[in-house]
């Protein structure tokens, strides 16, 4: 009884898991001129795509904090697209153990920011923990709603040209997460305002973002 | 043009310049489920709708006659058209599905039954595909006549593993020689023939490329994420004249086998096409060929644009900005005239005349910005618009010489298109000082100094009260409306505006002529202070529009080539082209003002250095925007002669081959705001227009097309295909060995020097000079 009872299990365990379909897949091709739809900003000097010796290219991005401004930006521009789950690789160097942050964000279609759990951070009351300093490839995972941790409604107009910040929400018990489509993502690598970093450079390197499509999220799903 | 389309992170999103007109033009589309009717061979327009996504979406009609023809993406709630044309007759049941670009595939919908009359038609014709190669390699690959594979297709043991399948059209090519180029209308796909169905690939999209050497060019409009299997359908990819001597088929993800691994693989594979293309060049290389003909595919018609609105009309954002065709908005009608009006396309037209029928002229005779907004983005009075309105009313009538546009009814007034481009001629001469040679703009808001608002598309710039870029554009206005009044038979009105342009002339140069500085300054504000940093568009339009003489023109042409150095330039040399599409918009950085003459928008623009609008990093400041480019070769072709052109027409296709001009770069903050080529900046299309009225020197006139050739001696014939004049297509040709005009038909040759006149009626003579008239 005992192999069949597991067997069962099994077969009912892996009916009720959530199947992802992979919406989005950067490989960084040569095909594709990478500055059409990534953006850095915000404390970063250069990037560039590289190539592993295993053939896996990836984007190193040097960051450069300084004092007032210990966030760098690396932006993602999408086609408006639907997703409920993402995931990056990345690398830090030459950071000589000091600890380097991510977060990350997505802008929704309809002008609202959706800010995630960063590195780390399990729980509501978990704190973000550093990238790994070894010079390993460390996976950001994120899950939405699960990893939310603040909307940004979209913001009223301040001017023609600029949009202010929307009410921040810190609950969205009752709100409808499937067909929501996002614009872009944003990484965040952070370090602390005392950071030995300020002042110097060092990089971080993305490979393997992927999007995903939980199956069942959207109502509409055929 | 908007000088900074950002918005606080984190609603990051770039300013529409279309908000003030959404509600007035927003199109309300209903998909039709009645019975259509259609002509053999002819297109008919079908729409669809899915509705409800927030994503991008695309749409794969079934014609019911074995095609499936897919759509470009675009957002699900708005009404998407698609063009299908069958050479049968009989009676068609079509169909559509929805993709959502994550993958959701909707249901088969039901689409119009259409009735399909007349004779049968020829289909369009098969291009000899000469070599096809796979990458990865897959062994060797045989390509029939009617173009069935024989491929065993592509298998990788990955899924993310791109690959491709190479379609080269032109001669194998021998070392030295260049490849030719074709015009493809479709790209034909089919699944494995008697095989596995779900070979036909997931995702693919087409690139086309001179040669299959590459650079490769991805066709924007041709991205299918997730196609749904076409089983035994062939899958028809709209390509529209797209000019290329080789396609690609490019798949960055396989199919899962059931036996593991991934790929794809395709039953067969056809491009039709063949038609000359759009504008013919004897002598050129082939990238020529294909770059003017692609510049307007791109961003004169923005045919095989993404069109998030499925409008070509509306901006799209990154990453899928692209061209589009016009901005409703009078700051654009003039050049949106000059791209259109030659076209044999009845319902872009409409819409333009719609448009300018629209756009308000006040009481006073100020024209708006736009219907329910006298300012740009409600910000500040252009008096350019007074020289543009009339200009598109003026260059529109006389391209089609149809009497009822110049009678079309202003919706709110009742006023005739023709009245109100009188009364904006008027205000110019009697509001703006238009009749003492200079226009001048007394209102505080547009005075040019500190506390103004800026007056014309450089809105980053506080020019005002006595401007440059306005008067020349009012020199260029009296022009084409005097053309007009005379063809109305209002000989003394003609003349009355053809006597300013002497004064003007005289004026703009007395007043804008720095002899130091070699060039023509911005603007003097109502302070008597005088405003040079060194604009190339103003300087390029001045020699343009002929406003210079020769030894100026040189001297402006100097400074622009780097050859002159103009004491307190920080762009000097070659840096003043380093962005290749077009020069610096200026020369001199805007924090050299004292203070600087700009419109910081209340601080979000920071000129300083390290700032997000310092100098090199904001388009108005240090950044170039395309259009410029055709000013700049007219400037150059006027003042130097034909051969003058080609040192930036070559700048100008070595920066088109490397990525067809698709590029929006960001600036170090993250801001794409260093060149306008897409999105916003539909006056893109008028490089490629400068075939037009550049080389072939065709400009509408009295009594006819007047066409002037200016061929350099490489290209020693020059062809436009399909051009609208007067009601009816003509092949227009200028050659260089023919002695006198040949009408054959709709078929027009003239020689390649001198002037000669189309008329109205489709005769053609050499140009008569009138006794004291000004040389066109």
């Amino acid at each position: 009884m005992k192999p069949l009872l597991s067997s069962a299990l099994l077969f009912f365990a892996a009916a009720c898991a959530a199947e992802a379909r992979v919406v989005y897949h950067e490989t960084f091709p040569d095909f594709r001129d990478p500055g059409h739809y990534t953006r850095i900003a915000e404390s970063c000097s250069d990037w560039k795509i590289l190539t592993e010796p295993d053939g896996t290219r990836f984007m190193r991005v040097t960051v450069a904090p300084v004092p007032g401004h210990p966030r760098a930006l690396v932006l993602w521009d999408l086609v408006p697209i639907q997703f409920n789950s993402f995931s990056i690789e990345v690398r830090i160097k030459g950071t000589d153990g000091a600890p380097v942050y991510l977060g990350s964000a997505a802008m929704e279609r309809n002008g609202s920011s959706f800010v995630f759990k960063s590195f780390g951070e399990t729980g509501s009351d978990s704190k973000p923990l550093p990238l790994p300093a070894d010079g390993s490839w460390a996976r950001y995972e994120v899950s939405i709603p699960a990893d939310l941790k603040t909307i940004h409604m979209e913001g009223k107009e301040v001017s023609p040209f600029v949009h202010g910040i929307g009410d921040a929400l810190s609950t969205w018990e009752g709100m409808d997460f499937s067909n929501r489509a996002f614009t872009a993502l944003f990484l965040h690598p952070e370090v602390p305002p005392a950071s030995p970093l300020i002042g110097k450079t060092f990089t971080i390197d993305f490979r393997l973002l992927e999007l995903r499509d939980v199956a069942g999220s959207s109502p509409s799903q055929k | 043009m908007n000088v900074c389309h950002w918005s606080l992170y984190p609603g990051m999103k770039r300013f529409s310049p279309h908000w003030t007109l959404a509600i007035v033009f927003g199109a309300s589309l209903l998909p039709c489920h009645a019975e259509q009717t259609s002509t053999t061979g002819a297109p008919l327009t079908l729409h669809a709708s899915e509705g409800k996504r927030q994503e991008m979406i695309y749409y794969v009609w079934d014609a019911g006659d074995g095609r499936l023809v897919p759509t470009a993406r675009g957002f699900a709630e708005v009404v998407a058209p698609v063009d299908l044309t069958w050479w049968k007759p009989g009676a068609i049941q079509t169909s559509w599905r929805v993709v959502g670009v994550s993958g959701w595939v909707g249901d088969v919908m039901p689409g119009p039954k259409v009735e399909v009359t007349g004779k049968p038609a020829e289909q369009p014709s098969s291009l000899v595909i000469r070599k096809v190669e796979a990458s990865p390699s897959s062994g060797n690959i045989s390509i029939s006549p009617t173009g069935d594979l024989g491929w065993n297709g592509v298998k990788q043991n990955a899924e993310f593993l791109p690959s491709t399948l190479t379609l080269s059209l032109g001669d194998e090519g021998k070392p030295g020689t260049d490849p030719s180029v074709f015009r493809v209308d479709w790209l034909v796909l089919t699944a494995p023939h008697g095989g596995e169905k779900s070979m036909f690939p997931g995702h693919f999209f087409v690139e086309s490329a001179v040669s299959p050497s590459g650079p490769w060019h991805p066709v924007a409009s041709a991205d299918f994420p997730f196609f749904p299997d076409p089983k035994d359908k062939e899958v028809w990819i709209p390509l529209r004249g797209l000019v290329a001597g080789a396609l690609r088929i490019v798949v960055p993800r396989g199919n899962p086998f059931p036996g593991g691994g991934f790929g794809w693989s395709l039953g067969s594979v056809r491009v039709l096409g063949g038609a000359e293309p759009k504008f013919g060049l004897v002598g050129a290389q082939a990238a020529d060929v294909a770059a003017w003909n692609n510049l307007w595919l791109n961003f004169g018609v923005a045919g095989n644009e993404v069109h998030q609105k499925f409008d070509p009309w509306w901006e799209t954002n990154r990453p899928l900005d692209g061209g589009m065709v016009c901005i409703p908005s009078c700051e654009w009608l003039a050049w949106g005239a000059l791209k259109l009006s030659w076209l044999d396309n009845p319902t872009l037209n409409k819409r333009l005349e719609s448009y300018i029928a629209g756009n308000p002229v006040g009481p006073d005779g100020y024209v708006w910005a736009a219907p329910g907004s006298e300012k740009h983005l409600g910000h500040s009075r252009h008096n350019d618009y007074n020289s543009i309105y009339p200009m598109a009313v003026a260059h529109h009538y006389l391209m089609r010489r149809d009497p009822a546009f110049l009678e079309m009814k202003d919706p709110t007034t009742g006023e005739s298109v023709l009245s109100k481009a009188r009364r904006a001629m008027d205000y110019q001469l009697d509001v703006l000082g238009g009749r003492e040679g200079v226009i001048t703009t007394k209102d505080p808001e547009n005075d040019g100094t500190q506390t103004s608002k800026g007056s014309n598309y450089w809105d980053f710039w506080l020019s005002g009260y006595k401007d440059a870029f306005g008067t020349a554009f009012f020199y260029e206005s009296l022009k084409i409306m005097a053309e007009l009044e005379s063809a109305l038979g209002n000989e003394s009105r003609a003349a009355e505006l053809r006597a300013l342009r002497p004064k003007v002339r005289e004026a703009f140069n007395a007043t804008f002529w720095d002899e130091k500085a070699g060039r023509y300054i911005g603007w003097i504000d109502a302070n008597g202070k005088r405003q040079d940093f060194g604009f190339t568009c103003v300087n390029a339009m001045a020699l343009a529009y002929g406003l210079a003489d020769k030894e100026r023109a040189e001297r402006v042409l100097s400074w622009l080539d780097g050859e002159r150095t103009v004491e307190g330039d920080d762009s000097t040399g070659k840096d003043i082209y380093g962005l290749g599409i077009a020069p610096r918009v200026n020369t001199v950085e805007a924090r050299r003002g004292t203070p600087p003459p700009v419109n910081t928008w209340n601080g979000a623009v920071n000129i300083e250095p390290g700032g997000n609008g310092e100098f090199g990093q904001q388009i108005q400041n240090g950044g170039a925007v395309f259009f410029t480019s055709y000013y700049d070769l007219h400037a150059r072709q006027k003042s130097r002669g034909p051969e003058g052109i080609m040192n930036r027409w070559r700048g100008i296709e070595a920066e088109f081959s490397k990525d067809q001009l698709r590029r929006d770069p960001s600036n170090k903050f993250g801001f794409c705001e260093i060149v306008g080529i897409t999105r916003e900046f539909p006056e893109s299309g008028l490089v490629p227009y400068f075939f037009i009225d550049g080389l072939m020197g065709m400009r509408p006139v009295t009594k006819g097309l007047r066409i002037a050739p200016q061929l350099p001696k490489d290209w020693p014939s020059a062809t436009v295909r399909d051009f609208y004049f007067a009601g009816k297509n003509y092949t227009i040709t200028a050659d260089a060995k023919a002695k006198d005009p040949v009408i054959r038909g709709a078929e027009i040759t003239v020689p390649a020097t001198g002037a000669w006149l189309l008329t109205p009626e489709g005769k053609v003579s050499a140009e008569e000079k009138e006794a004291g008239a000004e040389q066109p």
